[in-house]
């Protein structure tokens, strides 16, 4: 096996992920069904640079 | 599945609530140039329980006009007829139905919706120096067919949530699967009853299809304001869903990321001034 793809020791089910904000999983979560169709919602990248402005 | 009439999906149409006479009267005269002052304020004057909410409405903080409203004569001079007329729709509407019973349905979480895309539309409107007062009151009974159906067909709905909260998917999509029609095409009628405009009736029909323009529409603003209140998460539901957005309809609007913040600013700050007002 080469050393540029190391074997994993356990499934990736049980890898950690990356920590995503609470606020940016409900705004997937409120997204989801064009998510799930793999659409682009204008409205998704709008309401996150509004979330963002508020939060500074 | 085949489509559905609406009308037999609601039942009985003259079991409908109606709007107070005087509101139809007001909705009416404000069509025409020559409207009698005099005879609007009789006739608004003498339903009592309309008056009382819609000065309440005039006398809250957002209108900004804390304890300088005391009838409905001083509210047409410092409102202005449209204004009132607006506060007055929603002083109706809000308290036409019966409060109904249904598995699914959050009376609660349906009134900060809608006003919150009335808010959203109004402010939109003023953005692009459209007509906010049809803005508001098109994005407040914009899901008017969803509160009739819980009211006349409570079962109907049940059927509907219950289909949606299996497959989760986006509530017009229940409502054509199990019902054949859905709260668009059912909003639009009980409008119609109701003689709202033109305007109103066809941004009720087409909110989530836009037709094709070649400027902006009341139906482009309520299909957007839709769409934002929604993605804000403003009615607090745990299992909301942003509809999808036609491009079109997006794209005529032409709004910046910096009109958008405003708008989005201002609807939240004054979502629960105006339900508190409204008493939803």
């Amino acid at each position: 096996m080469s050393q540029d793809h190391p074997t994993l020791d356990r499934p990736v089910e049980t890898l950690p992920t990356p920590a995503v904000p609470q606020a940016e999983q409900r705004l997937m979560w409120l997204f989801r069904d064009s998510l799930r169709r793999q659409q682009i919602h204008p409205l998704l990248a709008v309401v996150r640079r509004y979330h963002e402005r508020s939060a500074q | 599945m085949i489509a559905t009439d609406p009308e037999a999906v609601l039942g009985r149409l003259r079991d409908l609530p109606v709007l107070p006479q005087a509101l139809t009267d007001l909705l009416s005269a404000l069509q025409r140039d020559d409207v009698a002052m005099d005879e609007l304020v009789d006739a608004i004057s003498h339903d009592q329980a309309l008056v009382a909410k819609a000065l309440r409405l005039a006398n809250s903080s957002f209108y900004g006009l804390s304890g300088r409203v005391s009838s409905i004569r001083d509210a047409i001079s410092v409102l202005g007829l449209r204004n009132l007329s607006t506060a007055l729709t929603a002083a109706a509407v809000s308290g036409s139905f019966t409060t109904p019973r249904c598995r699914g349905f959050d009376l609660a979480a349906y009134w900060r919706h809608s006003i919150a895309c009335a808010l959203c539309a109004r402010h939109l409107a003023r953005a692009l120096k459209l007509d906010d007062g049809a803005a508001f009151t098109a994005g407040l009974l914009h899901d008017l067919g969803r509160l009739a159906l819980a009211s006349q067909s409570p079962e109907r709905l049940e059927q509907v949530c219950d289909y949606r909260q299996q497959h989760d998917c986006q509530m017009l999509q229940a409502e054509d699967d199990v019902l054949g029609t859905n709260h668009m095409a059912i909003g639009a009628v009980v409008a119609r009853r109701w003689r709202f405009g033109n305007d109103v009736v066809d941004a009720i029909r087409h909110h989530h299809a836009p037709l094709p323009a070649a400027a902006p529409t009341l139906t482009d603003l309520v299909h957007v304001s839709d769409g934002l209140v929604h993605a804000l998460d403003l009615a607090r539901l745990p299992d909301d869903m942003v509809p999808p957005l036609v491009a079109d309809a997006w794209n005529r609007l032409a709004l910046t990321q910096a009109q958008c913040d405003t708008v989005l600013e201002r609807t939240e700050a004054e979502l629960d001034e105006l339900c508190e007002a409204l008493s939803v």
